[in-house]
């Protein structure tokens, strides 16, 4: 008996490396694509001779996640994250960098922009997954009773923010609700055209007079209710959920909710015409993407690794987005395929084309700096208070600022 | 002259000298200088009440222990709690009680607690012009002849007492006239309720009791109800305790307030104690095909035989007032609604239905309910959903940014609501939310707390810092318009090891001939090298007094961290001591150069050598043991955030000090060796004091 199962456990460490299951986390897909998801996990249960688990998990749960499975030695193998949670968790050890566990060719196929967002001090900690950019949508029922006229939407900031108090003015319904929540102002900032760092990127400098004018802005328009509290709080959910009850004008939004307008009050999504997100100065666009990590601690690492690379190769990629109608690959091969230059009659295929229009100028604007998390909760602090009249624009990106460049 | 003189820190021979120093391991032959001192630590009283009475006055001179006994006129509980707490206090800083005076004129001097039911106090009240004239208020009165504290009901006169204790210094209570009362009726503080937080609550309840709180809301999602034992997890409370809990809430002149998470926020009700996984009840699940339940379907009937006993069990045990039924965030995480019948009912009537039904179930009870804010009173829904609740609802507005106002307190008034405005634990949040309370005439205040689910272990190290905010709640909740007191991370540890007044002889090492950076930075080759404004030159030097400690500081003993600025400094320092030197503790007064974002990483070591060759080594745990002198909130309780200040331009800057029971404290010590692990987070020691004896709840983990 003991022979036996001794024969046994040789045959598993043996072959038997191959044998072991493998699970994969995502970030807030299910149930939505588990049409997707399911095929998926029995192709990758075919690909890697073992049984693959697929894990979905919320955003704000997914980083808890991964640090108590790398401390209680058992995390999933492949984790899906965007660019910050990949930062923070990086920089609290949590991760493996995958440059060396994978041969230089498979990380040729990702578009460079990509592979850069997930990148820290020259190590690369996450397989970049789906790109996602910001489009603008428009209640036109909403448009119309503040006398705007849908068919001639503006093309800047400044002029989305005089059709928002058009509307605010003309119909005591809010115009719409800027993403400035967290640490969503470093990007807009960005987007504006206005720096983050000097040129040799040692001193913060987003306390200049432009700075804080373009903050000031938006602590005028909080102070005259021309958008809610409750966005500083809840960001893009508290945003969605007053577009989908009919009392928001305009939203900034993904174009991957399209269909899930369609669903929730399907209709508000009748009437919601779609156009591409505004250029600023700066000629970028937030685009968010998400990518695969691979948490420290792992069985196997390399298999870790090539679980991730498959997940986001050339052709999952391809058919999540398509499947999703609205997302962007990030693998050159597959960002190239003309699906995502059609456009199509609903504003959900319209949505994609001023989404792919918008991707043109899109880039994954998160800041790298060490020990983000802290930096991160002092921007975000700060901002509130200077958005809550707790302090000026001034004195918050100047404390800022301080924190910043004593830490950097 | 020496090396380390002032030309050391010339640029071409400091670089010279720390080329070597980062090849060899850095010792110093000779011992370093020690100055004996019969006061190295002394406990001393608060600078400031907390919370800031509303009318104070203090004069010279103290009352004096001696002879002095504590009575009580009346007959109500509040006040033999009273005496309970006021001799906790004694105890605790001189280590002797009060005796406790059945008549009058036992002892020369007394302390008398009572109420304005016995007419001797209620006149000497008048006397003096105190007398208190609102529910929970109080005079106080400390003389020459004897101390009083006289309620304006049997709960003014406990929370007058807590004053009373924080009167106390070595010689005696303070002399000081008060009169004082709260400024919002309802002062509520957010508690955990799981299988390990009695050793957590039994000391926050009493620390919130001297904060005068008077209302205490107990997360209690997890208790091991009898009618629910298929949700059973093993990291839950038994209801033994949380009816022990209730009783210890109420023995501090609070009322317990049961939150049990509702509608949103459920998980708990999915708990499957068979699997041990969130996989029960599934034909409760909002969204069937969620991975993680959430928010349980208000249309399957068999959710309120499963949520209604519950309820009637809760308020059996803590025998509230009203019961927190949560209702937040109902949509946060998966559909809410999601299948095709409840998606035609709509979010709205679903959320009405679902709160009238519990509404009515609490009322047949006699206990009323509390609902948060955000969905109710939603810009989205709040049109559909306000209308249809009954207006004897509590409503928990809740907005954890510090802010100039938050005007839905007054529009969920003017709906016709009573509102308790809640905050967390950012600076500045809890004083304007109790101002804004106060301004719109709320029904008072919350403070929360969200460290999580069996989370209780991190109040002490961790997440202290939701703890501390409690004592800035205490303050303002009580008294809004006063500004929050300074060093409440003091304050906070104060509660669980309380500093006794006498104080411990010991000697301060002078760490002149070991410094390798100036505090200072004119030329950014000093302190972390980046130039006159990011320096700590505010630090006060040569003999201080940091916090309860004594240190004689020079400079800084910074060793190689991974930044480049640090990259050329020792990894390892040993610092000699003159021989025949014992000590029964060690004070490092000390910080990092750098932060690291890895929690409790080991950044470093200290290491004793005896006289016999025996080593005993403290490891260095970033977060736990000391913090990057930018890091000013505290997450634990194991080192003392002692000293805070500036940098030149203004920005937050502090050192903690970290005291280490000698593992062998008879032993003669040869020396100490500090050590670096030479990442992010560099260890950096700016003072250094032994003590004569060890002190409570010091460091003692050795290896």
């Amino acid at each position: 008996m003991k022979k036996q199962l001794l024969a046994i456990g040789a045959a598993l460490a043996l072959g038997g490396a191959f044998a072991q299951p493998l699970e994969f986390v995502t970030t807030s897909l299910a149930p939505t694509f588990n049409d997707f998801f399911g095929p998926l996990v029995e192709r990758a249960n075919k690909q890697f001779g073992a049984s693959v688990k697929w894990t979905d998990l919320p955003q704000n749960a997914i980083q808890q996640r991964v640090l108590a499975g790398v401390a209680a030695g058992n995390p999933p193998d492949a984790v899906q994250l965007n660019s910050t949670q990949i930062l923070e968790l990086a920089q609290q050890g949590a991760l493996l960098p995958l440059n060396d566990l994978l041969d230089p060719a498979t990380l040729k196929l990702y578009q460079p922009a990509a592979l850069e967002a997930f990148t820290y001090e020259g190590k690369l900690y996450g397989l970049p997954d789906y790109a996602s950019t910001r489009i603008v949508a428009f209640n036109t029922d909403i448009l119309k009773k503040a006398g705007l006229d849908p068919n001639n939407p503006p093309r800047t900031i400044p002029g989305l923010i005089e059709w928002a108090k058009t509307i605010k003015d003309k119909t005591g319904i809010y115009g719409f609700a800027p993403l400035i929540a967290n640490v969503d102002f470093l990007k807009a900032f960005q987007e504006a055209g206005l720096p983050i760092f000097d040129e040799k990127r040692k001193r913060a400098v987003f306390n200049s007079p432009a700075h804080v004018a373009f903050l000031q802005q938006y602590i005028d328009l909080r102070k005259k209710d021309y958008f809610p509290e409750d966005v500083m709080r809840r960001g893009f959910t508290a945003a969605y959920e007053l577009y989908t009850a009919g009392k928001l004008g305009i939203i900034i939004i993904g174009p991957q909710f399209m269909p899930r307008l369609e669903k929730d009050n399907n209709a508000v999504w009748k009437v919601t015409t779609v156009a591409p997100h505004p250029i600023g100065a700066g000629q970028v666009v937030q685009a968010s993407t998400f990518a695969y990590a691979v948490p420290k601690g792992v069985r196997d690492p390399k298999r870790a690794a090539q679980l991730a690379a498959w997940l986001t190769n050339d052709e999952n990629q391809l058919a999540f987005s398509k499947r999703t109608g609205t997302t962007f690959p990030t693998t050159v091969k597959a960002a190239n395929d003309p699906f995502f230059r059609a456009g199509g009659n609903t504003v959900n295929d319209q949505a994609r084309l001023m989404a792919s229009r918008t991707m043109r100028n899109g880039k994954d604007l998160t800041v790298p700096v060490p020990n983000a998390a802290e930096l991160n909760k002092a921007f975000k602090d700060n901002i509130e208070a200077a958005i809550f009249g707790q302090k000026t624009a001034k004195q918050a990106l100047d404390d800022i600022v301080k924190v910043w460049n004593a830490n950097l | 002259m020496n090396f380390f003189d002032p030309p050391f820190f010339r640029p071409p021979l400091a670089g010279f000298l720390t080329v070597l120093s980062s090849l060899a391991p850095f010792s110093l032959a000779q011992p370093l200088p020690l100055t004996p001192i019969p006061n190295a630590y002394q406990g001393s009283a608060p600078e400031r009440i907390i919370p800031p009475p509303q009318e104070a006055r203090f004069d010279p001179g103290t009352l004096a222990l001696e002879n002095l006994s504590v009575r009580v006129e009346g007959t109500a509980p509040e006040l033999a709690w009273a005496v309970r707490d006021l001799n906790r206090e004694v105890q605790a800083r001189l280590g002797r009680m009060l005796p406790v005076a059945v008549n009058a004129g036992q002892t020369p001097a007394e302390v008398v607690i009572g109420t304005l039911e016995s007419p001797a106090l209620a006149e000497a009240a008048q006397t003096r012009g105190l007398t208190p004239d609102k529910p929970e208020g109080y005079a106080l009165w400390v003389e020459a002849g004897g101390a009083a504290v006289v309620g304006f009901d049997a709960l003014g006169a406990y929370r007058g007492v807590q004053t009373l204790r924080q009167l106390l210094t070595p010689t005696g209570f303070r002399f000081a006239q008060v009169r004082d009362y709260p400024a919002l009726p309802v002062r509520m503080a957010m508690i955990y309720l799981d299988k390990d937080s009695a050793r957590v609550n039994d000391v926050l309840v009493p620390m919130l009791a001297k904060l005068k709180f008077n209302q205490v809301l107990v997360m209690a999602d997890y208790v091991q109800w009898n009618s629910s034992r298929d949700l059973w997890h093993p990291g839950g409370a038994t209801r033994a305790e949380a009816q022990r809990l209730a009783g210890l809430i109420r023995e501090h002149g609070m009322e317990p307030v049961p939150l049990i998470e509702l509608l949103g926020h459920s998980q708990w009700l999915f708990y499957n104690a068979q699997s041990g996984k969130y996989d029960g009840n599934k034909d409760l699940w909002a969204d069937p095909e969620a991975q993680n339940p959430y928010a349980y379907d208000p249309l399957a009937p068999r959710v309120y035989d499963v949520v209604l006993p519950i309820l009637s069990e809760a308020v059996e045990v803590f025998k509230p007032k009203y019961v927190h039924i949560g209702h937040d965030e109902v949509a946060a995480v998966n559909r809410f609604p999601a299948k095709p019948e409840a998606v035609a009912a709509g979010l709205p009537k679903l959320f009405v239905d679902d709160t009238v039904r519990l509404y009515n179930h609490l009322k047949s009870l006699g206990v009323g309910t509390m609902i948060w804010h955000d969905v109710a009173f939603s810009d989205a829904y709040r049109d559909q959903i306000a209308p249809n609740l009954p207006k004897d609802i509590v409503v928990g507005y809740w907005n954890y940014s510090p802010s100039a106002d938050y005007p839905p307190l007054k529009t969920i008034q003017e709906l016709g609501f009573r509102v308790i405005g809640s905050s967390f634990f950012s600076p500045g949040n809890p004083q304007s939310m109790a101002q804004a309370a106060l301004r719109y005439g709320s029904l008072g205040v919350l403070q929360t707390r969200w460290s999580g689910y069996f989370g209780n272990s991190t109040m002490f190290d961790g997440q202290a810092e939701q703890a501390v905010a409690y004592w800035a709640a205490g303050s303002s909740f009580w008294n809004p318009a006063q500004p929050t007191p300074n060093n409440l991370n003091l304050r906070y540890r104060d509660a669980w090891r309380p500093q006794p007044f006498t104080p411990v002889p010991g000697k301060l090492v002078d760490l002149s001939a070991a410094v390798t950076r100036k505090l200072s930075d004119p030329d950014e080759t000093g302190w972390v090298q980046k130039g006159p404004t990011t320096d700590l030159s505010q630090l006060p030097t040569g003999l201080a007094q940091i916090g309860p400690y004594r240190f004689y500081i020079s400079g800084a003993v910074m060793l190689k961290g991974s930044r480049p600025a640090a990259s050329d400094l020792p990894q390892r320092v040993t610092l000699e001591l003159p021989p025949g030197l014992k000590a029964k503790a060690l004070v490092f007064l000390h910080t990092t150069g750098w932060a690291t974002a890895i929690k409790n990483e080991r950044v470093g070591a200290y290491t004793l050598t005896y006289a016999d060759g025996s080593k005993a080594t403290l490891p260095l745990e970033y977060g736990r043991h000391l913090t990057a002198w930018t890091e000013t909130q505290t997450r634990t309780l194991v080192y003392e955030p002692v000293w805070r200040g500036q940098t030149p331009d203004g920005l937050e800057v502090g050192l903690g000090a970290l005291v280490w029971n000698n593992p062998k404290p008879d032993a003669e010590i040869r020396s100490l060796t500090l050590e670096s692990t030479a990442g992010a987070a560099n260890p950096t020691l700016i003072g250094l004091t032994l003590l004569d004896q060890a002190l409570s709840g010091a460091q003692e983990a050795t290896r």
